[in-house]
């Protein structure tokens, strides 16, 4: 299942606050897809520290699209190689 | 193409490195609006009055020079991902003795009193000294891009800046006689303000507009060569200007030239009002405001100036003290202002964020305020109005005297409201930052 956050217009430092906010809240079997401006290097060691893992890809609406999803969930996993793959 | 991601944030010094300037600013403002609460009549009655020397460096040390070192310090590690050594020592060395010389210098000339000027240079020469040894370290070694070069060409500047302040202190500590002492001080003028701090207004604003403001980048054409040109413009204009003083030139040489000068802000005035006019999320940004009335007053001040050289009112009292309120409280203090907003949330955000990364573990996280919280809106817009008040009250005190005072009292209220806001956020700091530390 895909939750979508866009924050390709939001100022520094909200995007990471919204995408920490966020995360909690995620269901087994869901993933956070985010919509962004450029690449939010800041928030990477943060997402390793909280126990998920993350995939970037160039968008087509906005430069940079996102994924993030718990470390133990394999289904997030398995959706989000399927949404990169297709 | 420079944004957020490419910042070094993990090279980010101890938020007490530019706080500490940052939080000293307002400090010197209500010096300065003292200062005018204190004896405002006097302060109109010329530019060469003791008063407005010393109101002029308590603006243009305490305030500006305070946060643009302190901004320098912060965004000079960032931007190019080179630590200076001992980044706290350096910190509270530079800032100790830049609050110290202001001090001195401003009480020098208040007295008058030459061995507090002298006092005051020379403990301003060992901060600028300083100063210049850390930003020639850390730019030195960086990569060459249009903000590196801003900031380059902006040290220089500050360099010529206080070899003509030595200069000039030396004539007053000593009273030697020196034929030109207008031309020189002229020239401090137009090497600190457009030099030292429009250069460096316009590098930072290549990386904080963009940034917050969330807009595209200014035009690569511009970023390339706005910055260098400016730079030549006002070394050509300072030997042209030096010559026309020496009846070699005659005057209209150093005032065309000067016309570019005023040509090439107005170019970046209006390129900053395009990009915010592009700008991806047009939402109300307090500011925003505060650039707006900044460009808006650069634009004022120098469309004044070309008017005053067409009309010949540059004799009139009224005009350099009109130029200089445009200038200094219309165009550079309004740009300071509305980054403060900017900056110091985003740097107590991020210490708290990356101290909570290495003392707590994920499970026993605690929510960090948000930067809307850190600076409320509703404050910072508050703030926004009453300095605006302000300032057209002290324009217009220049024509009818009598409104000196309100105009300055209600000066004194918005740094005040500034102070507070700033100190609110450095509380709320250190407030969160014990909870990590328990």
């Amino acid at each position: 299942m895909e939750r979508l956050l866009d924050v390709s217009t939001l100022e520094p430092c909200e995007p990471l606050e919204l995408i920490l906010a966020a995360l909690p809240t995620l269901q087994p079997g869901e993933y956070l897809k985010v919509l962004h401006r450029m690449e939010p290097h800041p928030l990477f060691k943060i997402l390793e520290q909280q126990g998920y893992q993350w995939s970037l890809q160039a968008g087509a609406m906005t430069p940079i699209e996102l994924f993030i999803w718990h470390c133990d969930d394999q289904q997030a996993a398995h959706l989000v190689q399927t949404n990169i793959n297709s | 193409m420079m944004n957020v991601a490419n910042l070094a944030l993990q090279q980010t010094p101890p938020i007490l490195v530019p706080l500490r300037f940052f939080l000293t600013a307002p400090i010197f403002a209500l010096f300065a609006c003292g200062l005018g609460l204190y004896d405002g009549f006097s302060l109109f009655t010329g530019r060469w009055n003791l008063e407005v020397l010393a109101l002029t460096h308590l603006i243009t040390l305490g305030f500006i020079s305070m946060v643009m070192m302190g901004a320098f310090l912060q965004l000079v590690t960032v931007l190019t991902g080179i630590c200076f050594p001992r980044p706290q020592l350096m910190s509270v060395l530079l800032h100790g003795f830049l609050t110290l010389g202001t001090l001195c210098l401003a009480l020098g000339f208040l007295i008058p009193q030459h061995n507090l000027v002298s006092m005051g240079w020379l403990s301003l020469s060992v901060a600028f000294g300083l100063f210049l040894l850390i930003a020639g370290y850390c730019l030195v070694k960086a990569a060459t891009t249009p903000i590196t070069i801003a900031m380059r060409l902006a040290i220089l500047s500050l360099l010529i800046t206080i070899c003509l302040a030595i200069v000039l202190a030396r004539v007053f500590s000593h009273g030697i006689e020196l034929n030109m002492p207008e031309m020189l001080t002229n020239l401090h003028l137009v090497w600190g303000l457009i030099g030292w701090v429009s250069l460096l207004i316009i590098g930072i604003a290549y990386q904080v507009v963009p940034m917050f403001h969330v807009t595209p980048h200014y035009p690569q054409l511009l970023m390339k060569w706005l910055v260098p040109t400016l730079f030549l413009t006002i070394l050509t204009w300072s030997i042209a200007y030096f010559l026309v003083n020496l009846n070699y030139l005659p005057h209209i040489v150093a005032t065309s030239i000067g016309s570019f000068i005023g040509l090439e802000l107005i170019i970046f005035a209006l390129s900053t009002f395009y990009i915010h006019r592009k700008r991806l999320r047009k939402i109300p940004d307090v500011t925003l405001n505060f650039w707006h009335v900044g460009m808006m007053n650069l634009i004022l001040s120098i469309l004044i100036w070309y008017a005053g050289e067409i009309l010949s009112l540059t004799a009139y009292p009224f005009f350099p003290m009109l130029l200089g309120i445009l200038f200094l409280a219309g165009f550079i203090l309004p740009i300071i202002q509305g980054t403060l907003y900017k900056i110091v949330p985003f740097l107590v955000w991020l210490h708290l964020q990356n101290q909570q990364m290495s003392t707590l573990k994920s499970v026993n996280l605690i929510p960090i305020p948000t930067m809307k919280q850190i600076i409320p809106y509703k404050m910072a817009n508050y703030q926004f109005w009453v300095y605006l008040i302000g300032l057209v009250l002290l324009i217009a005190a220049i024509f009818w005297i009598n409104l000196i005072y309100v105009a300055v009292a209600m000066l004194t209220f918005a740094f005040l409201f500034l102070g507070y806001n700033l100190y609110r956020a450095a509380w709320m700091y250190w407030v969160m930052s014990n909870k990590f530390t328990q």
